[in-house]
């Protein structure tokens, strides 16, 4: 991946961020050709410190630094309640900080080189041009484990229509998402800037009176995603405890964080000794289901359950039930089976 | 009449050595953009780095 180091020289007197010298950011030697004389106390990645792009970019910065992208906090917020309060100490010392976070996104991650995952990188995005956005060299890098091949129909299943319509991540989750509003939030629930299938798609708009009529019904019972996730996701097992698994889904439950919404579910890799070699137990690990409610991103207009409503309430196809809840898993997940009711014929 | 000359020759020479200054530093090469911007280059220095055993992400 040697591009990845190339810059443009083209860029270098168009674009102002050139102007005081590839030092201001990356100190280093400039006056030297020796590869070793010239990178002496060089910074790889300026970027990588928020002040670095700070000096310019004030607000955005400092928005950033609480948002969720930067301090992944979500990540803790979805685990803790598996822990008591010398466990959640333990973690904080020993996990998050060191491994969970390693996955926060600086300015630079966005917006000029792509992110190391499991140790590669594409590094420079486009030769050292600040890109405003660029979703097939940064998102589908962090999110190329699920979410951003099942969106594009690389994970085996359809693909969702709207990147058949061209439209990529930040058509959908926009800048005040990422950058933040300076507002810590602890889970990417809370943020109030994040996507919304009505915010395009009012309910009472649509074309046809059976589809009006099915929304209706439907509405504050079955989420979007419950009748039009238009194939199975990827659902994983174990991924951190050395024994990953994987593998294709649907899964139709109730929603954890709403029990009274049917939704698609995600089986998330945390298992029983997952931060054993931690000396984390999880003394409330049965408190939390293994399922997480899940915005698939593998949307179609017309599926087999807006087609026939047996699907659902006759067939009960893809629901979770008591024989395909995972081996072992958390007492939780029993709460989320969810029996449609049939239909009177 | 001898300090309005003295203040003169100073005000000369800063600007004599401001312009020389100018001069120097943006005749001074920016070295790292010799390399940087040089595609076969950057291939003959490239190490594929030594990959982790890790667990996957995202």
């Amino acid at each position: 991946m040697y591009k990845g180091y190339v810059v443009d020289k083209a860029l270098l007197d168009k674009d102002p961020h050139f102007k005081a010298g590839c030092i201001l950011c990356h100190a280093g030697n400039d006056g030297e050709l020796s590869k070793e004389k010239a990178h002496l106390r060089m910074l790889k990645k300026p970027s990588d410190n928020l002040r670095s792009c700070g000096v310019c970019h004030k607000k955005t910065a400092a928005n950033y630094a609480k948002s969720l992208h930067y301090t992944t906090i979500g990540q803790r917020t979805g685990v803790m309640p598996r822990f008591s309060e010398a466990e959640l100490k333990t973690f904080d010392e020993k996990v998050f900080e060191k491994s969970c976070r390693s996955c926060h996104a600086s300015c630079g991650d966005c917006h000029v080189k792509g992110a190391p995952v499991g140790g590669i990188s594409i590094g420079l995005v486009a030769k050292h041009k600040f890109v405003k956005k660029d979703e097939g060299k940064t998102c589908a890098f962090c999110h190329g484990g699920r979410v951003y091949p099942e969106y594009t129909g690389d994970y085996g299943g359809a693909p969702d229509v709207h990147y058949q319509k061209g439209m990529l991540c930040m058509d959908c989750h926009k800048k005040a998402e990422f950058h933040g509003d300076g507002t810590a939030y602890k889970s990417k629930n809370e943020v109030p800037q994040r996507p919304a299938c009505k915010s395009c798609h009012p309910q009472g708009k649509e074309a046809k009176k059976e589809t009006q009529v099915a929304h209706s019904l439907h509405d504050g019972k079955v989420s979007c995603y419950g009748c039009h996730s238009g194939s199975a996701y990827r659902n994983c097992n174990d991924c951190h405890g050395g024994h990953a698994a994987a593998g294709p889904g649907m899964i139709l439950g109730r929603s954890p964080r709403d029990r009274k919404v049917l939704t698609t579910l995600r089986l998330i890799p945390t298992v029983r000794d997952t931060f054993a070699p931690a000396g984390i137990k999880m003394e409330h690990f049965d408190a939390v289901p293994n399922y997480w409610d899940t915005p698939a991103h593998n949307i179609k207009k017309r599926t087999e359950r807006t087609r026939k409503c047996d699907v659902c309430h006759v067939d009960r196809k893809n629901f979770l039930t008591k024989e395909t809840l995972i081996k072992n898993g958390a007492k939780a997940n029993e709460e989320l089976i969810f029996v449609p009711k049939a239909i009177a014929r | 009449m001898k300090n309005r000359r003295t203040f003169l020759l100073a005000f000369l020479a800063v600007w004599i050595l401001a312009l020389y200054g100018a001069a120097v530093f943006a005749a001074t090469p920016n070295k790292c953009i010799q390399c940087h911007t040089n595609d076969a280059l950057m291939k003959s220095l490239h190490k594929p780095p030594v990959l982790p055993k890790s667990e996957g992400e995202g």
